[in-house]
């Protein structure tokens, strides 16, 4: 290998290191925002649905199978800018609901899903499990 | 070392430190136009959790006082708030707490915050008509139930104010959000009356609107003419103005209206399980009017905390929502964050 041919050797694994290097580093903010995106999404719907069953509203409406009450009551609760889809399973993992909780289907950047124990005071005390999926 | 092979590694270094500052400056100016950064939004995130689930210092700072430690929660469970301590938020209250020291309570130097609080949905009254028939006059009203510009399905107790009396109805706002009322007035009275309405859309997700109209009188003057009302710790303080005079204190909720007995100058509040805010109508008269005021409790909406308007063109404010409940009924709060220090 003559000398010059060394030093081009030289210049492109040069250029190849600092080009790998620029990716690398330029790749980390795109994977903090996708972060922050998730966290807020499952945050706002974890809230929501702690805050109605706080408050008796969450497993009274599915007790009784009032999916369009449920439908209406998350619409309001969630943000603007969410779009949800929710999905009720019974203690044998079997959906209960029969028509779509939703506000037109899942829309947006990032879509999250999270799942609540829910446990309604009756006779028999069952326990269902909440899967709500969101969009934002 | 030969020139060349000097010239050789400047250049290297030169590029390798040209390119990681480009990359740097680009990241950097272009930060606050993205989104805040992971670790700001989480801190933010738990600012706002802290004040929703502490009771602050002392604990029962809603009924007085300058707290030292900033907290909304009630004795209740999670996020159930104090209904004192939000109203002692609004500014119109006449023992609100202001933001210097709200911020001095919160204790973290490098953040703004403002706060606020709304019912989960709109109510909206509106006076359609009215008309003389016999010795009274009917008035229609209309009312509209929406959320975010999305009809809501709700049901509906309205009261009319007038005088020493009450008059009460029930009714419902059908799937476009839409619902009517009537009421006859005896022509014998006249006044300032107040139409108010409460609408339950589901379990403890409750709305109001309170609608002034005169009857067989002049324009309603504007709120606080005649009696400034400031709710506080189940007391009722009314701050009378003009020489008027106070006939009849009431307390009107979606299942529930009756009178106050009043102690002195102030009205005891009464403690109900009802979910729904209370509307507490004063009426009155002094020399040329009869007039009619109100105040809601908890006093909400409200708005609180540093002006943010100018600072969403550089989209450095956090804004964090939370559902949460004051005395069974559920509203809407919101934190906005912003830490200037981190943009200056």
């Amino acid at each position: 290998m003559t000398r010059r041919g060394a030093v081009h050797t030289l210049d492109a694994f040069l250029a190849a290191s600092i080009i790998a290097m620029a990716l690398l580093y330029a790749a980390q903010t795109p994977r903090e925002r996708d972060y922050i995106g998730e966290e807020t999404l499952k945050g706002e719907g974890m809230q929501a649905l702690v805050q109605l069953n706080g408050n008796g509203t969450l497993g009274r409406l599915v007790e009784a199978r009032s999916w369009g009450e449920l439908e209406q009551v998350l619409r309001i609760a969630l943000p603007g800018g969410v779009s949800f889809n929710l999905t009720v399973f019974d203690e044998f993992g079997s959906p209960l609901n029969n028509v779509t909780i939703s506000n037109g289907g899942l829309v947006g950047r990032t879509v999250e899903s999270l799942e609540y124990l829910l446990a309604v005071e009756s006779g028999v005390c069952p326990l269902y499990r909440v899967r709500l999926q969101l969009g934002g | 070392m030969p020139t060349a092979s000097i010239d050789f590694t400047l250049a290297t270094f030169t590029m390798i430190f040209l390119v990681m500052g480009a990359i740097s400056g680009i990241n950097m100016v272009a930060e606050p136009y993205i989104k805040p950064v992971a670790h700001d939004q989480e801190r933010y995130g738990q600012l706002g959790r802290y004040m929703l689930l502490s009771q602050g210092n002392p604990a029962d700072w809603g009924s007085g006082g300058i707290p030292t430690g900033l907290g909304f929660s009630s004795e209740g469970g999670a996020y159930e708030l104090d209904i004192d301590k939000v109203t002692r938020l609004n500014p119109s209250n006449a023992y609100a707490i202001n933001y210097s020291s709200l911020w001095q309570a919160l204790g973290v130097d490098d953040v703004s915050f403002r706060i606020e609080v709304e019912t989960l949905f709109d109510l909206a009254l509106n006076l359609t008509s009215s008309q003389g028939q016999g010795n009274a006059t009917v008035y229609t009203f209309s009312a509209l139930t929406a959320s975010s510009g999305y009809p809501v399905q709700a049901q509906l107790s309205y009261y009319v104010a007038l005088r020493n009396s009450t008059y009460s109805a029930t009714g419902s706002t059908d799937r476009m959000g839409l619902g009517s009322i009537q009421f006859t007035l005896p022509d014998s009275q006249n006044g300032t009356a107040l139409l108010v309405s409460m609408a339950k859309m589901s379990g403890s997700i409750v709305s109001y609107d309170v609608l002034p109209f005169a009857h067989n009188s002049g324009e309603p003057k504007a709120s606080g003419t005649y009696a400034i009302l400031n709710p506080l710790n189940h007391v009722l303080d009314v701050d009378l103005q003009q020489g008027a005079t106070a006939w009849n204190a009431a307390v009107l909720t979606k299942n529930y209206a009756f009178n106050l007995t009043s102690n002195g100058a102030n009205y005891t509040i009464p403690h109900l399980l009802d979910a729904s805010p209370m509307i507490i109508v004063l009426t009155g008269a002094n020399s040329s009017d009869c007039w009619a005021e109100w105040v809601a409790y908890p006093q909400v909406p409200l708005e609180i905390g540093a002006n943010m308007s100018d600072d969403y063109a550089v989209s450095d404010v956090v804004a964090v929502t939370y559902v949460v409940g004051i005395e069974g009924a559920s509203y809407r709060l919101t934190f906005k964050f912003r830490s200037p220090a981190a943009y200056d």
